[in-house]
């Protein structure tokens, strides 16, 4: 079952050659290829529908009597459908396509049983379409990231994970590399623990403070062993693929995957601090919280000293510029976890918007911007055709890098104002709500600016998909030029780098 | 080879480490769980009302906790004598703690406003109550009917504020009542057990011990 | 579940000592030795022998000292094809 040892030692002191590598990528591609391009189209049109549904959250908590009369429009359900839509819909199904595109890259052979993980798409997304329309009927599980009905949903998401996981562990298994890179592990550790942590989070016997424990037991791990891996193992594929050059430190990436595992599972409780949980669990959550600084700096310094002197390729490559900022964001996002789980921080960030804003910067300037930077990278190699335009993709950098410091900022600060507002015991709920609004609106406005570079986007990825007027003879490839700044322009002649 | 088991056991590992810790060990503590002798469990329209409280996710703007008063304002605001315990939640599948204060903690909203006027008309509009309120309206919990055609008997209430034409009233439906009797039921300003009571079962979570 | 937490603690501590035995094995067949190598596994030769545009002249001198000349030539518009 093991694969065979390289020819010689030697293969592993310099890289394989370049005809058995060309042949490896393109036989690669060709298995992952059905599956990988019908993920990625319906994570885009998750998007969209996703952002919709977040656009109508926003609106209606400054404008309150906006769709009232429709019970399926109301806020409670219309946010849930967002948040579904978003976590399984949009950044899910990008991860399966993600996903199954890496692995036989990265251990040099097809794809095996493709029709199993083509199937679990397929059920994944049934499983969607269900879900969203239950949320939005009216039955909703009750519990927050688990709300799709358990019973007549949520088993779409099992088989259809449960087959991608399939096909994907089929692969590995008959691996044609001695070694597995550190993708590969986050890749699979995500699709062990996924379907673990979904089955334990949707068992229909809890109840009371047990239901809240493995509530949030399960919607951490969702965000730290389904999402954080899979994007980490993207971000460490491409950086070190685009630079050409490998990672920093190799071990220091093995110590930050056990040091995630180990300390990421351990962290649900963070979100009942000060609830009515004994006192050992929820410090369990805090202190694993606090080491996750561990794993955290682990993954930062490797990418950032990789990255070292060579920033400039951010003009160059698209797909970096967005993973870089995914990366960049993730050691915030985490840092800024870290501090919220302190008690002291905690009694005035929690239950305000700046739980929901962190939630945001994680899920959108961590997540989804990796997903983007990926897909901006998978999709010319898997089409045979580059990029229709670089000014859509700059459109859509700017429209999202700005749209969501307009809304992460206004709804951090609104959430601190509250935060503030409600300590103090004297001041009325009038007070506490009318200092959360100014944030409110400015949240919709930045919700409204990261939707528009979703439109681009997707328009840039229908194109894509259509193809047609492409220059005949444009080799798979092919860059695009590069942003030519005054001082390049002279000594620099075309070429560049997706 | 060896680099696969390494994987599959600490991947394994550690997932069944955290479940263990966070999810088996607190399920065979459900047992020291005591059921209040003062809370009872949810009649049938208090259980219908706390499904319909579910269905419109009230849980993503109200908690229903009172943190420590040690080092939070949550008794100072009025939200409830004590902070709460496990023992309060016993007969909630699923929990409803929240992790959002967009609106008021609700534990004790049955203690704070006991008036069915006053949470129907809330619920119709907030704002014909309070202006500043962003918390969505809930027209459909209601029939509008003309006041002239109110029988004998009938429960309806008139909506200030604007926000119904003169000469309408509200009619609650069987939703809308049911979602009022559960919130006048959220009590849970009794004592602490003090360990002599039923313990609650923790599989299924309902116990056989409900008052009448 | 599980009703006994002595099952649990016996479960979990029998599956770290596996995970740590297996750990040992691992490093015993060698399986840590040249570790560095294998952060090389996702790039090919075309990855790593190409310069970058935005590569400093030191930067590409590494590049070749570390991996060898350029197996692409000079060509506008294709990698390494940067002045």
């Amino acid at each position: 079952m093991s694969a065979t040892f390289p020819p010689s030692v030697v293969a592993l002191a310099s890289p394989i050659t370049d005809m058995e590598n060309l042949d490896i990528r393109l036989r690669a591609d060709a298995s992952s290829r059905q599956v990988a391009l019908r993920a990625i189209a319906f994570s885009v049109v998750w998007l969209l529908v996703g952002s919709a549904f977040g656009l109508i959250a926003s609106f209606k908590l400054h404008m309150p009597d906006w769709l009232v009369s429709n019970p399926a429009l109301t806020f409670g359900r219309i946010r849930s459908a967002h948040l579904n839509a978003m976590a399984y819909g949009w950044a899910s199904s990008a991860m399966l396509g993600v996903s199954v595109w890496i692995i036989p890259r990265l251990v040099h052979t097809e794809l095996r049983v493709p029709k199993a993980a083509e199937a679990g798409l397929y059920f994944w997304n049934i499983g969607m379409v269900l879900g969203i329309a239950g949320i939005l009927a009216g039955y909703s599980d009750g519990l927050e990231w688990l709300e799709m009905p358990r019973y007549w949903a949520d088993p779409f998401f099992v088989i259809g994970g449960g087959l991608v996981g399939l096909s994907l562990l089929s692969t590995i298994a008959v691996r044609e590399v001695d070694h597995l890179y550190v993708s590969v592990w986050y890749i699979m550790a995500a699709f062990i623990w996924f379907p673990i942590i979904f089955v334990v989070g949707n068992w229909p016997t809890y109840s009371g403070v047990e239901s809240a424990a493995v509530n949030w037991f399960y919607a951490h791990n969702a965000l730290g062993l389904w999402l954080t891996p899979v994007c980490l193992a993207a971000a460490y594929y491409f950086i070190p693929k685009i630079l050409g050059r490998p990672i920093y430190s190799y071990q220091l990436s093995l110590l930050g995957f056990w040091t995630l595992g180990f300390f990421y599972s351990l962290n649900g409780m963070h979100h009942l601090i000060g609830g009515p949980l004994p006192t050992w669990m929820i410090t369990t959550s805090v202190v694993a919280s606090g080491l996750m600084i561990i794993p955290v700096m682990a993954v930062g310094v490797n990418q950032h000293m990789t990255l070292n002197k060579r920033f400039g390729a951010l003009r160059y490559s698209p797909t970096l510029r967005f993973i870089v900022f995914g990366s960049v964001a993730y050691t915030l996002v985490s840092l800024q976890g870290v501090f919220m789980a302190f008690r002291e921080v905690n009694r005035l960030t929690h239950f305000t918007h700046v739980t929901v804003a962190h939630a945001h910067v994680g899920l959108y300037s961590f997540v989804t911007m990796i997903m983007f930077g990926s897909i901006y990278y998978i999709l010319p190699r898997l089409l045979g055709r580059e990029w229709v335009s670089e000014k859509l993709i700059s459109w859509h950098f700017w429209t999202v890098g700005i749209g969501q410091i307009v809304y992460l900022v206004p709804l951090t600060v609104a959430g601190m104002f509250q935060g503030v507002a409600m300590a103090d015991a004297t001041s009325t709920w009038e007070a506490v709500v009318r200092a959360m609004l100014p944030g409110l609106i400015g949240r919709s406005i930045g919700g409204m600016l990261l939707t528009i570079g979703h439109c681009v986007f997707a328009w840039h990825v229908f194109l894509m998909f259509r193809g047609g007027k492409q220059k005949q003879g444009l080799r798979p490839f092919h860059e695009v030029a590069p942003i030519v700044t005054r001082r390049d322009k002279a000594s620099f002649v075309a070429g560049g780098v997706k | 080879m060896t680099r696969i088991w390494l994987l599959l056991t600490g991947v394994l590992a550690i997932i069944i480490f955290a479940t263990s810790l966070l999810v088996v060990i607190p399920n065979t503590m459900i047992g020291q769980v005591r059921i209040p002798t003062q809370l009872a469990d949810y009649t049938a329209q208090q259980a219908r009302g706390r499904e319909v409280y579910v269905s419109e996710g009230c849980v993503y703007c109200h908690s229903q906790q009172v943190r420590d008063p040690v080092y939070t304002s949550d008794k100072e605001r009025g939200w409830g004598p004590r902070a709460t315990v496990p023992s309060d939640y016993v007969y909630d599948k699923p929990h409803q703690l929240g992790t959002m204060r967009t609106g008021p903690d609700l534990i004790n909203i049955g203690v704070r406003q006991p008036s069915e006027q006053w949470h129907h008309v809330h619920l119709f509009n907030p704002r014909s109550l309070m202006s500043w309120s962003i918390m969505p309206a809930f027209p459909y919990l209601y029939t509008v009917r003309d006041s002239a055609s109110i029988k004998a008997g009938e429960v309806f209430y008139s909506v200030p504020g604007g926000k119904l034409p003169a000469g309408k009233v509200i009619v609650p439906t069987a939703d809308g009542d049911a979602l009022v009797a559960y919130l006048k039921s959220l009590k849970r300003t009794y004592p602490v057990p003090t360990g002599d009571e039923p313990a609650a079962r923790s599989i299924g979570g309902r116990s056989e011990h409900t008052m009448p | 579940m599980l009703p006994s937490s002595l099952t649990v603690t016996l479960a979990t501590t029998l599956l770290g000592l596996l995970t740590v035995a297996v750990f040992f094995l691992a490093w015993k067949r060698g399986q840590f030795d040249r570790i560095s190598q294998q952060a090389l596994l996702p790039l090919d030769d075309d990855d790593v022998s190409v310069a970058r545009p935005w590569e400093t002249p030191s930067q590409r001198a590494e590049r070749v000292e570390e991996f060898g000349p350029p197996a692409k030539g000079s060509t506008p518009g294709i990698w390494g094809g940067a002045q």
